[in-house]
């Protein structure tokens, strides 16, 4: 039997997520929103579990419900992690679990009800995920028993090669200023060289024990990088080697387990929060854990942020989101601009180093456009920055503005 | 919240549930002084056959212990009663009493506060999320009815670690580092962010889990499979009636 696969497409703002709800209403199937973090439900210590709690009724016996559990697991190459806590992954795996909890409703036999697998519409299923397991996902949407749709604000060959059918919704709202416009002038960055040698880092922040000394098991170790002022380094690794663990330990958000590493001669875990921000400022993969206000204005204040002239914070707000967005509440921007906006708030702390955690995920081409260029004109003006990335558009789009250096995490457990 | 090794391994998720229900019923039941420290007793060496002695501590020191404290100094302060050991007066028309009966009363409702809290935590500490749902839905309880349980119960968890997202944004943004004060500082001025982001994201989630069926009733299969005994099985059988006799007892006198 062929199964309908429909890619939807779309700019920011054209209704691709209400188009997804209805298409799942219609079929009396399940819409899969965009936001991994909220669809782990909490109430399981495992992966297994969570991977289970949906088809616990769909199976007969509990032998069922294993093989149904560890088949979707395969299918995605995360049986690895099914002991690990669904609270404790990274964002990729985060993703990757979350997309296992429904494809393994077409992982069940003899569905009790007599119900075959529900339709699914999955809300940009593929978001920081690195190539293989693109691959994998991809592959497990083939051959999923039921129709199933996906929404891609910029769909790859790969996903249009699997899709039968394909909707574009178009352009969605007016884009506040287009990716040529030039960018207001930003201050001249201190210059402070990130350097760190045989580097070993774990997500675990150790506890301060006096009497014990904790031994951390670091997820990755020998990261050796030099980043001068006005570099663009381009992260990239499997997803859970540690990227985001790796930004967050030159934020100076952990301390390094092992190995040296400063930024601007000084190591960043021991500075106090004002002078750890104006080396470094991180812009975390889920924008909406980045925000901490009830406007955008009062947001883009906090922190390092007042340092920046008002001026130029406004102009960095009108750079990225549409006029008379000043009073809205973050959480309320469509998932671009919220990426878009965080990006803008650390370029207004004036950090020496920027540090950006999947800044294109889910974003349109004019978005990604706006992002290389506000990366650009930081480097330009003596900044650095790293970029922790699987999306190739992004570096090649980066490339045309300034020369990159690029560097591969791979977990040495 | 996960259960811990050795409760997963030696007690039937039921037999906690039935030892929290009981210890529930016998903390709202007006029990004398001694019999109220022997059930706290009682409920502490259970958190430590449980290995959950730590989470129960932890749970004491930052809810219960505070509010038990506050209770017992308004009893002493403001029961009155017969023998009085000190007196104070800050203004004429408001006089403080300190006295024997106040302090009694304050220790029972110090003790009772203690007790309860100390029996919620058994229902959810020793078993998890999963262990509860597994038992309640065994039991046969109406499945909203159980999720509604289950996720209260595990709020506590949940919010922690959207504090822990919250507090590591804000640390991210250079707010939240130096003293413990200025750290509980950003933690107000960072609360409403904490509440949007969590009503935002449980919205998600409870139509998330809608979808996966975790409201439909029916008979379900469970990931894991729980041992049990029959011991546990008289026990669990003989705690209600001997629990219900005990707060009869209580009510009609025979204990006091």
């Amino acid at each position: 039997m062929t199964y309908v696969r429909t890619l939807i497409t779309g700019s920011r703002g054209a209704g691709k997520s209400a188009r997804l709800a209805t298409w799942a209403q219609e079929r009396n199937g399940l819409f899969v929103p965009s936001n991994p973090q909220a669809l782990i439900t909490g109430l399981v210590p495992t992966v297994a579990e969570e991977i289970a709690l949906g088809v616990e009724q769909a199976v007969t016996s509990r032998e069922e419900l294993h093989r149904a559990v560890h088949a979707a697991a395969a299918d995605l190459g995360i049986t690895d992690l099914l002991d690990a806590h669904p609270l404790q992954l990274s964002g990729g795996q985060t993703q990757l679990v979350a997309l296992a909890a429904y494809l393994v409703l077409g992982r069940v036999h003899g569905q009790t009800d007599g119900l075959d697998a529900p339709a699914l519409a999955f809300d940009e299923p593929l978001l920081g995920l690195d190539n293989a397991m693109r691959a994998r996902v991809l592959a497990a949407f083939s051959r999923y028993p039921a129709d199933l749709t996906w929404a891609s604000a910029r769909p790859q060959t790969d996903e249009e090669d699997l899709a039968t059918e394909r909707q574009d919704l178009g352009e969605g709202v007016d884009i506040a200023q287009s990716a040529e416009t030039p960018l207001v002038a930003l201050p001249t960055r201190v210059a402070a060289a990130v350097l760190a040698r045989d580097l070993a880092i774990s997500p675990v922040t150790p506890v301060r024990r006096r009497w014990k000394k904790q031994v951390l098991a670091p997820v990755a170790a020998s990261i050796t990088l030099d980043l001068d002022p006005g570099d663009c380094l381009i992260l990239t690794g499997p997803n859970g080697a540690g990227k985001s663990t790796l930004l967050r330990t030159i934020a100076g958000l952990l301390p390094p387990v092992a190995g040296q590493l400063s930024i601007g001669g000084v190591p960043p875990h021991q500075q106090d929060a004002p002078a750890r921000v104006a080396l470094t400022q991180l812009v975390a993969q889920t924008p909406a854990h980045h925000f901490l206000a009830p406007t955008v204005d009062t947001d883009m204040q906090l922190g390092n942020g007042t340092r920046a002239e008002p001026a130029l914070r406004t102009a960095l707000r009108d750079a990225v989101l549409p006029a008379g967005s000043g009073q809205t509440h973050p959480l309320d921007l469509l998932p671009t601009e919220q990426h878009l906006l965080a990006l803008a708030e650390a370029l207004a702390s004036e950090a020496s180093c920027l540090l950006l955690d999947e800044p294109t995920a889910g974003l349109d081409t004019p978005g990604l456009q706006q992002v290389a260029v506000l990366i650009a004109a930081h480097c330009t003006v003596g900044g650095s920055a790293i970029v922790a990335t699987h999306d190739p558009e992004l570096t090649d789009t980066l490339a045309q503005h300034l020369p990159l250096r690029h560097y591969r995490l791979d977990s040495s457990g | 919240m996960a259960p811990s090794a050795l409760s997963a391994s030696t007690l039937n998720p039921r037999t906690w549930v039935a030892l929290g229900c009981a210890g529930l019923l016998l903390a709202f039941a007006p029990l004398p002084i001694t019999w109220q420290a022997g059930l706290l007793a009682v409920l502490l060496a259970l958190h430590i056959a449980g290995r959950t002695l730590a989470p129960w501590l932890r749970l004491v020191l930052a809810g219960l212990a505070p509010v038990a404290a506050m209770a017992f100094i308004i009893q002493l302060v403001s029961r009155g009663g017969e023998t009085v050991w000190a007196t104070w007066a800050p203004v004429p028309w408001m006089v403080f009493e300190v006295t024997a009966e106040g302090a009694r009363a304050g220790v029972g409702l110090a003790l009772q506060i203690l007790t309860f809290g100390s029996a919620c935590a058994l229902l959810i500490l020793p078993t998890g999320a999963t262990g509860l749902r597994y038992a309640l839905s065994t039991w046969g309880l109406p499945p909203r009815l159980i999720y509604l349980l289950v996720a209260s119960l595990n709020a506590p968890a949940q919010l922690a670690h959207y504090s822990r997202l919250v507090q590591r944004a804000a640390r991210a943004r250079g707010m939240a580092d130096g003293s413990k004060p200025a750290r509980a500082w950003v933690g107000v001025r960072t609360a409403s962010a904490l509440f949007s982001l969590l009503l935002l994201d449980h919205e998600v989630r409870g139509a998330t889990l809608a979808a996966r069926g975790i409201d439909r009733g029916g008979p379900r299969v469970f990931w894991q499979d729980y041992a049990d005994s029959r011991p546990q099985r008289y026990l669990r059988w003989a705690l209600l009636p001997v629990t219900c006799l005990l707060v009869l007892a209580t009510y009609t006198g025979v204990l006091q």
